[in-house]
């Protein structure tokens, strides 16, 4: 009985010492980390719409209402990007379903449908085969891409030419794309036509 | 034993991969590309360095009874204040280890290493275990990878996330994309352990 009290105890400050500690480092080091990621996610921005000059955040009433249809679901942040006071793109986060987890996706897109820009914000594809989603290389592959119809991957018709070994990544990537474009027509911006 | 011999140790008589047979869910995992490996390993390197301080530091006070999970919460406990520190202060280098630190969490090296020889070692020759094991663990995946990699893909060398493309050695149709996935690691890990241990027991014959 003693033994085991003695036991507990032993365990217990190990468990206490190390969650005081993770405590800490975490206060200490999240700070740091969200402002590091909001700043990356700002200068991705400019990067997957270059045409717009300032972007506006839809309301998370406003994505609340997109988010209810099961459909978007997965549609983490809406920006609308504006040069001159008229709407040239809009800038979706979203996440689709990958090989080995989902993947952050910065998509933009202008209201003619076209993907002006795309970012792989985070994934966990196996390294050296869906991993590649991220390389220049295939991203490009999506850029001026769209308008007219849904993108799909080479064995599925289309014309995205998947990366060998990781169909299923580059038709996750590929989905998350044809989200972005669904959410543009579902929000009535498609066209070129304002709110 | 002498630190000097703990650190060899690690690199070739119990190599953790080629030896003593010890993480290689990992292995197979990461040896695709030589960079992987080499990332992986150094990211291993520096948490075995790191865990096997503090348990040994520690072991006077950890009860045999309640050493295993009190190894698991001091090593889990390392490796996220290691992860969060490497994500605030040094993000480039995160970015390029980062994806291997979740798997070190499942590394079983090591635990073993921490109830091996941390606990029952001083500090100096713990932290030379941990560094001599940690470089074996690494010659190994760099080994394997130097094997896995030209095959399967036919470039060598390739850092995507260091914005290199590899020395391309053959087109990469003629590569044999079976040596990318899990058999293919099997087999070359095999066939590696068959060549390590022809050449121990032809060393022993002689000495015998």
């Amino acid at each position: 009985m003693r033994d085991a009290l003695k036991l507990g105890l032993v365990l217990m400050i190990i468990c206490a010492v190390s969650g005081g500690l993770l405590a800490y480092v975490h206060g200490v080091t999240s700070e740091i980390i969200d402002e590091r990621k909001a700043q990356e996610v700002a200068d991705a921005m400019r990067v997957v719409l270059p045409s717009a000059e300032s972007f506006e955040k839809l309301s998370d009433d406003e994505l609340a209402s997109i988010k209810a249809d099961p459909k978007f679901a997965d549609v983490d942040e809406v920006y609308e990007g504006a040069h001159d006071g008229s709407l040239v793109g809009i800038v979706a986060k979203v996440q689709s379903p990958g090989y080995g987890g989902k993947i952050s996706l910065l998509v933009g897109m202008d209201p003619d449908l076209t993907v002006t820009g795309l970012q792989v914000l985070g994934h966990s594809e196996t390294p050296g085969l869906g991993a590649n989603i991220a390389k220049p290389e295939f991203i490009s592959e999506f850029i001026g891409r769209g308008g007219s119809h849904p993108l799909a991957v080479d064995k599925d018709g289309g014309e995205i030419s998947a990366i060998s070994g990781a169909t299923i990544s580059s038709r996750g990537m590929v989905n998350g794309v044809n989200l972005v474009r669904d959410l543009v027509n579902a929000l009535g911006i498609a066209g070129g036509v304002g709110r | 034993m002498s630190p000097l011999k703990a650190f060899t140790n690690g690199i070739y008589k119990e190599n953790p991969i080629f030896k003593l047979l010890l993480g290689m869910c990992p292995t197979i995992a990461v040896s695709l590309a030589v960079s992987n490996g080499i990332g992986m390993g150094l990211a291993a390197t520096f948490v075995l360095v790191g865990s096997n301080l503090i348990i040994s530091l520690l072991r006077k006070f950890i009860p045999s009874e309640i050493r295993i999970p009190c190894f698991i919460v001091v090593i889990a406990t390392f490796v996220t204040i290691v992860d969060l520190s490497m994500e605030a202060y040094l993000p480039q280098l995160h970015q390029v280890l980062g994806v291997f630190v979740p798997l070190i969490v499942v590394n079983c090296i090591i635990l073993a290493r921490a109830e091996a020889f941390a606990s029952k070692n001083g500090p100096v020759a713990s932290i030379m275990d941990g560094l001599g094991m940690g470089l074996g663990f690494t010659l190994a995946l760099v080994v394997i990878s130097l094997i896995r990699e030209p095959l399967g893909t036919g470039v060598i060398f390739a850092a995507a996330d260091l914005g290199f493309d590899g020395i391309k050695l053959f087109p990469a149709e003629y590569a044999a994309s079976v040596v990318t996935q899990p058999v293919g690691g099997f087999i070359t890990l095999g066939l590696l352990l068959g060549l390590v241990n022809l050449i121990t027991d032809k060393k022993k014959d002689k000495q015998g």
